[in-house]
Order: structure tokens, then C-alpha cells, then sequence
């Protein structure tokens, strides 16, 4: 964890849970970013005048560019691989989710506010 | 006893040999008869497993002759696929002298090829020796095709399900958020929250989350209504400029986060007696679809009279549909897209067409890949079209 890092990135299409968390995360007085799919996560993510953040809340499903796909490309690039990012998915198996997509957790939905939490702590430090 | 004449010379002998002969070809015969008018295919093989006998149901089924069938001729008919496990299953069988029972696929004389099931057992001469075996078998490639219709439909459902399951989580994702915000906020700083507004903010949002939830199980629902027929069509006047113009209104916002813009054009009024909240469906699906795959493009709804009905036309210019999918995405559960980037049920094109269907009229598609598409509504205006 650099000490440059800056709060969450938020990646997920459907706007009304977007919004949800980016609420949640902000009453807790963290930074947010947003992006509604893995292109423009990525997009922000190699933007040199927007700060890393600590980690990325990552949703499976979404158009133009999924979860998956955003994962695979992340840990190909040397400068954003060592990002940690928690799994957001409305499936079930989300510990074998968490493992296939080298992931440091991974969330069901609907979820858990204080588990939610709970889970982004760490590398909120 | 008389020594006189030899036994063999009596014509009392010759009778009795006579009739016996006559009668074991009265029985061949009648066995033949019975075995050839039989409804099912019959064979029967020696002891060392070739077969002699096919009766003539099995000739007529193959259209082949006893000479062609004879011995192992017959296996030439089973199917490629089977012909391995046909001959293991038979031979294993054979040489422990059990009855056996299996499914393959044999060949009729029309080329195509039936699934049979044939079960074979052994027969035993009257001095209680192995004398061979007897089997019979019948068509079962109705019941093969059933269990295959079944086997897809429960494979269909189960997707579905899975797809259903993960559409509710979504809005009950925020909702769960919002509503755990809420009692978090109010825990800790009781008096700023209520005094923010922020309450009538939650609740709102959280209202919204739950219509969205209703709207979806009221999809999930409508599945089983449409496909057992009981949907009612209510009819009543019902002016299509005015519906039209209301879902465009309601779509107004989505529209907006989603980049698109809407434009409709179309005449002062158009009456005609329709199911209004069926209607509404159609439009508000048709409309949602060009939001949701317009990819940011302008899109064009217009209403218009034709011949002796009416037409609506919702066109958008985003990422199209291939000539295959256009004939599928009607269908139940079927999506043109891939599940792993776009949610959604896969109901809403095949609702519209049951609600067209109804009316007596129809929804039609014309689309090319990242050409967008055009889905237009012809509805007739009055009743004498649907149920």
C-alpha cells in the first residue's frame, strides 16, 4: 500500500446501487470515485492527474467492460496490478469469485453496510 | 405284436407322421403370423448369437430382407454412435444368459434414424437347454424427443431463475444501502438528520428501489399469466398520442443519465379501444431497450395512423442485432447480449409480442449490428382483431 493512495474507486453500471454506496462511503468521510464500467475504471485508473486509490469495489457485471475483463487487464499492467480490489456480485460463490479473480474479498449482494465496511477498512488505513 | 410287416411300412405310422408334420407346420405358421403381425420389431438368436429370425414388422421397419439381417447384417442399421455399446451390451449379456435391455439408434428404411429400445432374453429348449434368445423392440424416439424438450426447458428455467435471482439483488442492493445508511445516520447524529433533509431524500430513494422491485416480480409474474392465456385484455378508449407521450415523459430521466436523448413525433390524437396498461408495457419496454442499448445515441419514437390501425416505431442507433438474434429475442428468456454484460430478464420483447398478439396485431424488428434498430408496433383500432 503506497501512502499516495487515495480512498475507493467504486466500479458498477447500475446507478441507483452507485449512488447507495457512494453515500455510504462518504458519510464515512472517505473519498470516492466512481466509474459505470471496467473501460472507464480503467480510463481513471491511468489518468496521471487522478490519485490511486487504496482500493476497488468492484461490481462482475456490467456492459462494455466487466468485472473480469477489468481484473485480467489490471494485473497485465505493472503500474495498477498491485491495487487491491473487493468483488461486488449478485451470485453466489463469491469466495471462489474472490480466489479465481485474485481478489482480496468479495461482497454479495445485497449487501452488508458494516460488512461493507468492515471489508474496506484495512486498506483505508 | 405281429412280425410279419416292418413298423415303418404301416400306413397307420405315415398318418401319425403326417400329422405330426402337419401339425408342426400348422404352429410354425401360426407362430409366423403371430410374430409377423406383432406391432413390434421381434428377432431371435442361436446359441452362438447370431441371429436368425426378424419377423416381418423388423423387415418392414428396415427395409432390408432376412438375408440382409441375418447373422450380424443386422447391426449395419445401428448408428455409429451406439454401435459399440449396442454390440458390448448384447455379448456381455449373451454370455451370462441375462436378460438385457438398451437404447439405440437403428436405421429405418427411410434413412432416418429411430431411437429403439430392445430387450432381449435368453429362451430355453423344452429339456430346459440355452437355446438362444428372444427380443423385441419398440420406438421410442417420441419419448426421446419429450425428455429432450424437457431436459432443455428445465435447463431454460433454471438460467432464468438464476438471471431473475440476480435482477431482484440489484435493486434490493441499493435499497438495503440506503435504508442502513438511514438507521446509521439517525444512530449517530439524530438531530442533524432529521434537521438535513436528508431523511425525505432516503425515503424517496428508497421508495423508488421498491417500485423498481415491484415492477420486476410484476415481470416475473406475467410470465406464467401470458404463457397459460390468462391474460384478460381490458379495452377501453384509449388515445396512443397521449399513452406514448406519458412513457416518453417517465423515461425522460433515465434517458438523460444514460445519454440519450428522446424525440417523438406524432399526430394531435389517435383513439382507438385498447388495453391501456398492456399498452404502456410495450411502449415503456421498447423504450427502456433503445435507453438501455442505444449507446448514448439520440433516439426516435413516432406515432402514426395505418391502415385501419395504428403504428408505433421506437428507433435508436446503438449497438443493433444480428439477423440471427432478430428471430430469437422474441422468445421467452432469450436476450441477444451477454449475460455477463447486460442484466435483464429476456421477458420484455417476448411480453410485447404476447400484448401485440392479443390486440391482433404485431411487433416487428429491423436492425443491423451497430446500426441500431427500429422495433415498430402495429396495433388495429378496434376490437375485432384479438381476444
Amino acid at each position: 500500500m503506497t501512502t499516495t493512495c487515495r480512498g475507493v474507486l467504486v466500479v458498477e453500471d447500475d446507478v441507483d446501487v452507485l449512488r447507495a454506496i457512494v453515500q455510504v462511503l462518504e458519510d464515512e468521510g472517505l473519498p470516492v470515485r466512481t466509474a459505470e464500467n471496467g473501460l472507464a475504471a480503467l480510463a481513471q485508473l491511468r489518468d496521471p492527474d487522478a490519485p490511486q486509490p487504496c482500493v476497488i469495489l468492484l461490481d462482475l457485471m456490467m456492459p462494455v467492460m466487466d468485472g473480469w475483463s477489468f481484473r485480467a487487464t489490471q494485473l497485465r499492467d505493472p503500474f495498477l496490478a498491485h491495487i487491491p480490489v473487493v468483488l461486488l456480485t449478485a451470485d453466489s460463490g463469491a469466495a471462489e469469485k474472490a480466489e479465481i479473480a485474485q481478489a482480496s474479498g468479495a461482497l454479495r449482494k445485497p449487501v452488508d453496510l458494516r460488512l461493507l465496511l468492515e471489508t474496506l477498512g484495512p486498506f483505508l488505513r | 405284436m405281429s412280425p410279419s410287416r416292418p413298423a415303418a411300412a404301416l400306413p397307420a405310422d405315415e398318418t401319425d407322421a403326417d400329422a405330426l408334420a402337419r401339425r408342426l407346420r400348422e404352429t410354425e405358421a401360426r407362430f409366423r403370423t403371430m410374430a409377423d403381425s406383432a406391432p413390434v420389431l421381434l428377432w431371435m438368436a442361436e446359441t452362438d448369437a447370431l441371429c436368425t429370425f426378424f419377423n416381418q414388422t423388423w423387415l418392414d421397419f428396415t427395409g432390408r430382407t432376412l438375408e440382409q439381417e441375418w447373422g450380424v447384417g443386422w447391426a449395419e442399421g445401428v448408428h455409429f454412435e451406439d454401435f459399440q455399446r449396442c454390440v458390448d451390451t448384447y455379448m456381455a449379456a449373451f454370455a451370462e444368459r441375462r436378460t438385457f435391455e438398451m437404447e439405440y439408434r437403428l436405421r429405418r428404411a427411410d434413412g432416418a434414424y429411430r431411437w429403439v429400445l430392445d430387450r432381449g432374453t435368453p429362451r430355453y429348449a423344452p429339456d430346459g437347454s440355452f437355446a438362444g434368445y428372444i427380443g423385441s423392440c419398440v420406438d421410442i424416439t417420441d419419448r426421446k424427443d419429450l425428455e429432450l424438450e424437457l431436459e432443455l426447458a428445465v435447463h431454460v428455467r433454471d438460467e432464468f431463475l438464476s438471471i431473475a435471482s440476480h435482477e431482484l439483488r440489484t435493486p434490493l442492493a441499493a435499497l438495503r444501502l440506503q435504508l442502513d445508511s438511514v438507521a446509521r445516520s439517525i444512530e449517530r447524529r439524530p438531530q442533524e438528520h432529521l434537521a438535513s433533509g436528508r431523511l425525505a431524500a432516503s425515503t424517496s430513494a428508497a421508495l423508488s428501489q421498491v417500485q423498481r422491485l415491484t415492477k420486476l416480480i410484476e415481470s416475473l409474474l406475467d410470465i406464467s399469466r401470458f404463457a397459460e392465456g390468462r391474460v384478460k385484455l381490458e379495452r377501453e378508449d384509449v388515445d396512443l398520442v397521449a399513452l406514448v407521450r406519458g412513457v416518453v415523459d417517465a423515461m425522460e430521466e433515465p434517458a438523460r443519465l444514460a445519454g440519450c436523448s428522446l424525440a417523438l413525433s406524432a399526430p394531435p390524437a389517435l383513439s382507438g379501444r385498447w388495453d391501456r396498461v398492456r399498452l404502456e408495457q410495450v411502449v415503456s419496454n421498447l423504450v427502456g431497450n433503445a435507453v438501455k442499448f442505444g449507446a448514448r445515441q439520440p433516439i426516435e419514437i413516432d406515432v402514426a395512423a395505418a391502415e385501419g390501425g395504428a403504428r408505433v416505431s421506437v428507433r435508436d442507433r446503438g449497438i443493433g442485432i444480428d439477423a440471427r438474434d432478430q428471430r430469437r429475442i422474441f422468445g421467452r428468456f432469450e436476450r441477444s447480449v451477454s449475460a455477463r454484460h447486460f442484466g435483464g430478464l429476456g421477458l420484455g420483447l417476448w411480453i410485447a409480442k404476447q400484448i401485440a398478439d392479443a390486440h391482433g396485431g404485431t411487433i416487428a424488428v429491423q436492425s443491423e449490428p451497430d446500426a441500431g434498430a427500429t422495433f415498430t408496433l402495429t396495433l388495429p383500432c378496434d376490437a375485432d382483431g384479438g381476444a
